[in-house]
């Protein structure tokens, strides 16, 4: 972790507050996002776990811009940005780059993998010459042999070769925001270890933040410094991905990571109830997980569990956490000064 | 190809039964290709030389049967029907040519835009594409051709500025679901410009769909323009068109059929031709 | 869960080879595979993508792809009849042997239109003619079975008044209608999140205690086979690399392809991985017939005869094999 290098009041590269995205069609409105809050600095690696449906994706959206917050803010180097990624100052678009979970499905197939790579220098009006130079540098610091891939179209390179590609893209408009969108899930597992490798590398290399957002706790443990845990748009537990996971304090999270297989582990107890979690399209009253919640009360249902301290640099959303710690008295905004602390 | 020795018979049965269906593909294209091309060379031979000359008119000679003279016969008026049919082909594919045109460049245009874009655009486009479905075609056409004569240019913008809202539908349908691919994404988070996006991203997926489409929108404007000469709406005589020489042809049906059948089985082949020839293409991008 | 080994095995696969013909273009999809799964025992295929696994599971239910010419040698035999030689209409008749449970998404697999016990049932009102009543009241047993509550009022619901785990359960009941010999499951849970996955899984673990049926779970994820079958198959490019017991196979493995696998799998336990080990290079090409071993190019420890000669399948221990020289080598060493 960069802690040690950086001093602790730096403003945060990435800092979302407060923020709820709702998507209504029709009559029908789906709580997406309900006020999720967190902070990353440059060569960290902040992971955003949860099951589908709990906003991980919908949270990445909001931070490029792609879909517009009801409520909160995004903030890029302590600036604001505009919801809508149009209105937003074209300086700092380039700042948070994505990479996408199907690899060969984020090329555009109509061209080579080399002006795939170029695309962003030459928006940015960046010359020929020094173009194919920085491809050059992007490939091979992805792993790639620039002179064989190059001249390729995406649809003639594999699954892991075409996720570098896609990283050396995203690279190509030196973000400070590298938001990996389920980038390893659809590759096989041996494959998926060259691509963490790479993107491992980029963070430490390039001191980019990156927002790793994942469904797979094991693959987000050997990616990142930190976790949040999401269900249902809620921020459930966040903190030092080795103390939140070593000892979860939201029961989620240890359901969770009880489901998670292993090869030659046997599971443990699952920790939840068979219940199916509540519909996203009502308005959340209470704590989300309470259904599926083992240790739920009427407190749960009836009142929000605010986020507070649970540990150094943790917090926790549950009335009753795990591991007995203790709620302070005031709920504090944990998610952006613990982590910062 | 060789295969493994131990190959049973069923399995080598099926690869035969696999590969005739090729050949016999292979042989439908090229008979496609062959008819399309011999309609060139005379059409060319046609505008070259006075060789087939389609107004030249022998009244002492009318309703003539096929001959080696006239391998198509001659009709009322003691015309070559074989150079008339040619002349026509010239005229209903200019026609076709122009259509297509129109259709396909004016539908996609509005098509991307409305799919790629959508919000009020699309909804607009959407009601402006109803409401010309909404009025009856050959009314239209009618109405436009009396207004502005029938020539050439007239009747081809016509039927083309009628497939446009067929065209905008297929296009549509591809942008829409392109501007919600990756790719598509990962261009706008690199800033790329829209009309790059739409010109380097949308526009080459949809060009399967819109090549495989225009096959079949060139026969249906052939056809189209075959029908409109029928009904005495096309192209003002003794200008040939193959509607209009069947058109012609329709009083001496019993006495002299070939005049009505050269143009008609001309019209069919050529369509045929085409369709085969789409289909390959069809096959081929996907 | 492990069956008296004299019992005669429900599924047998024995030296199958699968070429897709395609015009001129053959791809070899699998080369000589072997495997047995007895009454009650289940067993895990694993196997990255281009390995064939699904092929396999594919061939042993009788399904060929469309447009493409299948050249199958060898033999699937089912509670010991041929599979392979059968016609569709004789697969059909006797699926109560042989089941499937390869669709991910129960949601997209029933009919919305159909009250779900009428489709549960279906597997087995297809081929014999069964009372009504009857047939509705196997589907209320079964889904007592499966643990749907109130399942008289249930079975007469249709798919869109369960929720999600529900019609999982839904899935699962149908699926064993027809009581199974065998129950070939390829992937039934990557589209799941794992708390719900983890909920299937272990249901079909209840349900193949409580009938005896054979199980075979095919997936890509070989820490899913942990805890829930009795052996594990590993395959890769349409060959099998190692077979054994599943806790074997996941703490010691032999060969050195499924070491690798092992290796390059993110653990939540022990020490965090900054730098993951991957396996190297990429999947030999399917479109000849490999020689040697199929792993050789990306193999750390291959020698010279690996890329020619085919290696042999070396026992371990009992019922622990793997197909490797290094393997040969070391059991000659021992000895």
């Amino acid at each position: 972790m960069t802690e040690a290098t950086t001093p602790a009041d730096e403003t945060p590269v990435l800092e979302v507050r407060d923020l709820e995205v709702r998507f209504t069609s029709g009559r029908s409105t789906v709580y997406a996002v309900n006020d999720v809050s967190f902070a990353m600095r440059a060569g960290e690696t902040l992971a955003l776990v949860g099951e589908s449906g709990s906003g991980k994706s919908t949270i990445a959206k909001a931070v490029v811009g792609l879909v517009g917050p009801e409520a909160g803010e995004v903030l890029l180097r302590g600036e604001a940005q505009a919801g809508d990624r149009t209105a937003r100052d074209r300086a700092t678009c380039g700042d948070v780059q994505m990479v996408f979970q199907n690899p060969v499905g984020s090329l555009n197939p109509f061209m080579t993998v080399e002006a795939n790579v170029a695309e962003p220098l030459r928006n940015r009006g960046v010359a020929k010459e020094e173009r194919r130079m920085r491809v050059r540098e992007l490939l091979t610091m992805v792993g790639l042999d620039a002179d064989t891939l190059g001249p390729r179209k995406p649809g003639e390179i594999s699954g892991g070769q075409a996720q570098r590609v896609s990283i050396a893209r995203a690279l190509a408009s030196e973000p400070a925001v590298l938001i990996a969108d389920e980038a390893v899930s659809a590759l096989d597992v041996s494959v998926q270890a060259t691509v963490l490798n790479v993107l491992r590398r980029v963070v430490d290399e390039q001191d980019v933040a990156m927002l790793f957002i994942s469904h797979d706790l094991a693959v987000v443990r050997n990616v990142s410094d930190t976790v949040a845990v999401l269900h249902m748009g809620q921020l459930c537990e966040i903190g030092p991905t080795e103390d939140v996971l070593a000892a979860p304090a939201h029961h989620y999270t240890a359901a969770l990571r009880a489901a998670v297989p292993e090869p030659g582990v046997p599971l443990g107890d699952p920790g939840m109830t068979d219940a199916d979690p509540p519909s996203p399209r009502i308005r959340p009253a209470g704590c989300s997980f309470r259904d599926r919640c083992l240790a739920a009360t009427d407190l749960c249902g009836a009142e929000r569990p605010p986020l507070t301290i649970a540990g150094p640099g943790r917090g926790v959303a549950c009335h009753h956490p795990l591991g007995g710690a203790a709620r302070t008295a005031e709920p504090v905004d944990v998610a952006i000064e613990g982590v910062l602390a | 190809m060789t295969l493994a020795p131990e190959v049973d018979r069923g399995v080598l049965a099926a690869v035969r039964a696999t590969r005739r269906r090729r050949r016999i593909d292979t042989v439908a294209t090229a008979a496609s290709a062959g008819w399309l091309i011999l309609l060139a060379v005379l059409t060319l031979v046609s505008i070259a030389t006075p060789l087939l000359d389609p107004y030249y008119q022998d009244f002492l000679g009318a309703k003539l049967e096929p001959s080696l003279a006239h391998p198509f016969g001659t009709d009322g008026n003691g015309r070559d029907v074989f150079a008339r049919t040619v002349a026509g082909a010239q005229n209903s594919l200019v026609v076709a040519v122009i259509t297509l045109g129109v259709g396909a460049v004016g539908g996609t245009l509005i098509g991307v835009a409305a799919g790629y874009f959508r919000g009020a655009l699309d909804n607009v486009i959407g009601f402006l594409i109803d409401a010309v479905l909404a009025i009856p075609a050959l009314l239209l056409i009618i109405t436009i051709v009396s207004f502005r004569g029938p020539s050439i240019t007239s009747i081809g913008t016509t039927i083309g500025l009628l497939m446009i809202p067929a065209f905008a539908r297929v296009t549509r349908s591809i942008a829409l679901t392109v501007r919600e691919r990756d790719y598509v994404k990962a261009a706008v988070l690199i800033d790329t410009p829209t009309p790059r996006i739409l010109v380097r991203a949308v526009l080459p997926a949809v060009a399967p769909a819109l090549v495989s489409y225009a096959f079949t929108a060139m026969t249906a404007a052939i056809v189209a323009e075959g029908s409109l000469s029928f009904l005495g709406y096309g192209l003002a005589a003794p200008a040939p068109s193959w509607g209009g020489i069947i058109a012609e042809g329709r009083s001496d049906l019993a006495t002299a059929p070939w005049i009505t059948l050269a143009p008609a089985l001309a019209l069919a082949a050529t369509v045929m031709a085409i369709t085969t020839i789409g289909e390959r293409a069809k096959e081929r991008y996907s | 869960m492990t069956a008296t080994a004299t019992e005669a095995p429900v599924l047998e696969v024995e030296d199958l080879e699968v070429d897709f013909i395609s015009g001129d273009k053959v791809t070899y999809v699998l080369e000589g595979v072997s495997l047995e799964v007895r009454r009650g025992e289940a067993i895990g295929i694993v196997g990255e993508s281009g390995s064939g696994k699904s092929v396999l599971a594919r061939t042993i239910l009788g399904i060929r792809p469309r447009g493409t010419v299948v050249d199958i040698r060898g033999a699937v035999r089912v509670s010991g009849k041929d599979q392979l030689a059968a016609s569709d209409g004789e697969i059909r008749s006797r699926a109560g042997s042989l089941a499937s449970m390869i669709y991910q998404d129960p949601m997209r697999s029933l009919n919305p239109t159909v009250r779900v016990w009428k489709q549960i049932v279906e597997a087995v009102t297809n081929r014999r003619r069964v009372p009504a009543k009857d047939a509705q009241a196997h589907a209320v047993d079964l889904l007592r079975q499966v643990g749907v509550p109130d399942p008289e009022a249930r079975a007469m619901a249709y798919p869109g008044e369960f929720s999600g785990g529900m019609l999982q359960r839904v899935g699962i009941a149908a699926a064993i209608a027809a009581h199974p010999d065998v129950l070939l499951a390829d992937e039934p849970t990557t589209a799941l999140d794992v708390t719900v996955q983890r909920r299937v899984l272990d249901l079909l673990e209840q349900v193949r205690a409580e009938s005896g049926m054979g199980l075979v779970l095919v997936t890509h994820d070989l820490g899913l086979l942990a805890d829930r079958t009795d052996r594990t198959v590993v395959m890769y490019a349409g060959r099998v690399m190692e077979t054994g017991p599943t806790s074997i196979v996941a703490s010691t493995p032999a060969h050195p392809y499924t070491k690798g696998l092992l290796a390059a799998i993110p653990r939540l336990t022990g020490p965090v991985q900054r730098e993951l080990p991957a396996i190297g290079g990429s999947l030999p090409p399917l479109s000849a017939p490999r020689a040697g071993c199929p792993f050789a190019a990306r193999c750390p420890v291959a020698q010279d005869r690996c890329a020619t000669q085919r290696p042999p399948a070396v026992a371990v221990a009992d019922g622990h094999t793997a197909h490797c020289w290094a393997v040969a080598d070391e059991q000659e060493a021992t000895k």
